[in-house]
């Protein structure tokens, strides 16, 4: 019966798609929506969960985001019913993910916090860090700056636990920014600057250097400043190469 | 022989819905018309919330039904729960996003549209899921309810107005029939909306090169004028309704300034919020009715206005129908609501010109309040303040189909009679605003890319 259920649920994803390609919207909406209603029925819960969220992300990318939220919500309900946490907690960094992109500030932030608190309960650091961090991101956005740094401090703090390279880098990015907008201490900038180096110059895309080098280089003159170095262009070129290179 | 109160309470409250939601609703509305102290104007006032669909016989036969609200004398009002839910469906789905601009819904007609069609279709268990989402946010901010309480007030007051008026059988909306024809009557049509476009034009909602059809001296207006007197005596009774109405949106506004007066401003921006959500849907509801009955493209109100009217203008006759025959325009009915509502809270009154555009006036009034609240530090009211300040503006700017609509469609006759004497049709392509368009106004309005 499930697998005629997905069928019938596939079948009408491919509808939803063919109407949306001919800027039939709203027949695309009806469509979709059947298609996250259809697999109600779904007896095994399990299959059912993972449905659920193979459609959230599917409705995300096709910009349908009020069924991302109800299919990812389902998702969550029944991680709770099976008592798989792990799941439950990547499952609630999507849901507060999409939260976050819809501007929807206060829903966003209860869901990481709420995930956070989980997480060090299960001692699941890898997903804590994540939230820490997506948690940090909009703090620093609503200009709480000093809240912001703490949370990235713990997601750092976290990830010596469990190693989560994604995370990781997306911490160090955002300390760097978050330390030139809202006034935090360039020590930590040039922390994450010297990591940044170290662990993840593969990561170093033009794009990325070209949004950090200014606020780095900021840092590292005001922590200069505080710390001063014999050689300052030396101790430049041997800890921050990537952004002194020329 | 017409049933007594009695009568109507028999009939209506075994019907009472079992909604919780509905109930929760109906409740709180209760107990607000009961505070208000109205009941002294209008004593054994009774406001029922029938399920018509648990009617044992044919329900849309019966006195009181109504598709939405009406008003029944001497103390009835009476909220198709149908009609509630459908209202907590479109406020709900708005719901989901606490920025406007990232609604989804907003990105063009046929969006709006999509919406619309889930809840005609399917309305039940969307808003089963909607609610279930509800519950179980993690946040603890709950406000649908209390938005959807405030919006159906808003509708009850409107119809208590009429009770206060010694009117019977009057509706909130006129929701467009699908099942019943069209407007084919081309003066009929024409008066009709150009009662519409002179109310438009008293506000502040005008169109450039058009004005002829609104001013008792032009040429324009004579040719209407000519086609009225075939049809005087209908006319004469739809203008005495319309004033009807005028008269219970006043007094509903002025139910919800007293009701609202003491109260956290958060209870205005949900008001706001709701009659955004509620007017929008009802209009975007109508005109899919429309376009399916015409089997016009529905991509929306741009290409099917400006592409098959040009083709065809006959259908602006038919489009009169999308305007009520005495009701106010749905979405000018909400921003005049949401704009007296505030005005209460602006005490130096009007800054702007009297000859001022309705949107420069909503402008006006959103820079006063925030001047106001300058030392304002709660972080989620401003928030909220901003949000709303969007959805009044919005609906301002989108009027422009409606008055498009009206202005053109009451100069029709005169230019039939242009058309006779050259022996060519004219041919007229006029600019109808879809949604996306509407949402890129305001944004350019708040500076925003």
């Amino acid at each position: 019966m499930a697998s005629q259920l997905i069928a019938e649920s596939d079948d009408l994803l491919q509808r939803g798609i063919a109407a949306q390609n001919e800027y039939r919207f709203d027949d695309a909406a009806l469509s979709f929506w059947q298609a996250l209603t259809c697999i109600d029925a779904a007896p095994d819960l399990k299959e059912r969960r993972d449905r659920s969220l193979q459609l959230a992300s599917f409705f995300l990318k096709r910009t349908h985001e009020d069924l991302a939220l109800l299919a990812i919500s389902e998702a969550i309900r029944l991680d709770e019913k099976l008592e798989d946490h792990t799941s439950l907690a990547s499952h609630l960094i999507f849901y507060g993910n999409v939260h976050m992109r819809l501007g929807n500030t206060d829903e966003a932030k209860a869901t990481f916090a709420d995930v956070i608190e989980r997480c060090l309960e299960a001692e699941d650091y890898g997903d804590a860090a994540s939230a820490s961090t997506n948690l940090a991101m909009m703090t620093a956005k609503s200009g709480d700056g000093a809240a912001a740094i703490k949370l990235l401090r713990n997601s750092l703090q976290y990830l010596t636990k469990k190693s989560f390279p994604d995370t990781e880098f997306i911490t160090h990015v955002t300390m760097i920014q978050t330390v030139a907008f809202r006034d935090g201490d360039p020590a930590l900038a040039v922390e994450s600057g010297i990591a940044i180096g170290k662990k993840f110059s593969e990561r170093l895309t033009d794009d990325v250097r070209k949004l950090l080098v200014q606020p780095l280089q900021t840092a590292v003159e005001a922590y200069l400043e505080k710390k001063p170095q014999p050689n300052p262009k030396a101790w430049k070129k041997k800890n921050l190469a990537w952004i002194y290179s020329n | 022989m017409p049933l007594t109160a009695a009568g109507f309470a028999a009939e209506l409250a075994p019907l009472e819905s079992t909604d919780p939601i509905v109930q929760a609703v109906a409740n709180k509305i209760r107990a607000a018309v009961q505070d208000s102290g109205v009941e002294q104007e209008i004593p054994g006032l009774k406001i029922y919330f029938p399920d018509f669909s648990k009617a044992k016989s044919e329900a849309t036969a019966m006195a009181s039904y109504t598709k939405g609200c009406q008003s029944i004398l001497p103390s009835i009002v009476v909220v198709n729960a149908r009609f509630l839910l459908d209202a907590e469906a479109a406020i709900r789905s708005f719901g989901l996003y606490d920025e406007l601009l990232n609604t989804p819904y907003l990105r063009n007609d046929a969006c709006m549209f999509g919406l619309v069609k889930r809840i005609r279709e399917d309305g039940n268990q969307w808003l089963q899921k909607l609610r279930e989402f509800e519950q179980e946010k993690k946040s603890p901010q709950r406000i649908d309810i209390d938005e959807l309480t405030l919006t159906i007030l808003f509708f009850c007051a409107h119809e208590i107005g009429h009770l206060k008026d010694g009117v019977s059988g009057a509706q909130f909306v006129a929701l467009l029939n699908k099942a019943a024809p069209f407007e084919n009557r081309s003066a009929n049509a024409a008066v009709k909306v150009r009662r519409h476009a002179s109310e438009f034009e008293a506000y502040g909602f005008d169109l450039p090169g058009w004005k002829g059809a609104v001013d008792p001296n032009h040429e324009v207006y004579a040719a209407t004028e000519k086609l009225r007197l075939k049809v005087k005596e209908d006319d004469e009774k739809n203008a005495d309704w319309f004033k009807k109405e005028i008269s219970a949106d006043n007094a509903a506004v002025k139910f919800m300034i007293h009701y609202l007066k003491d109260q956290a401003p958060m209870r205005r921006w949900l008001l706001i919020s709701g009659l955004f959500a509620a007017s929008l849907y009802a209009w975007y509801d109508d005109f899919l009715t429309f376009c399916e009955a015409m089997d016009v493209p529905r991509a929306g109100p741009k290409p099917m206005l400006s592409f098959e009217l040009m083709k065809d203008p006959e259908i602006y006759i038919r489009a009169a129908s999308l305007f009520g025959d005495v009701h106010r325009c749905t979405i000018l009915r909400s921003t005049l609501a949401i704009q007296e509502v505030l005005n209460a809270d602006v005490n130096d009154g009007d800054k702007t010109k009297a000859n001022a555009t309705f949107l420069d006036r909503v402008s006006a009034l959103w820079n006063d309040l925030f001047g106001q609240d300058e030392a304002e530090k709660d972080e989620s009211n401003q928030f909220w303040k901003a949000q709303s300040a969007r959805r009044h503006l919005l609906l301002a700017i989108h009027m422009d189909t409606v008055v498009k609509l009206a202005y053109v469609g009451a100069s029709m006759p005169w230019m039939k009679e242009i058309e006779k004497k050259r022996g060519t049709p004219q041919l007229m392509l006029i600019e109808y605003e879809s949604i996306d368009q509407s949402v890129n106004r305001l944004k350019k309005m708040l500076g925003i890319k």
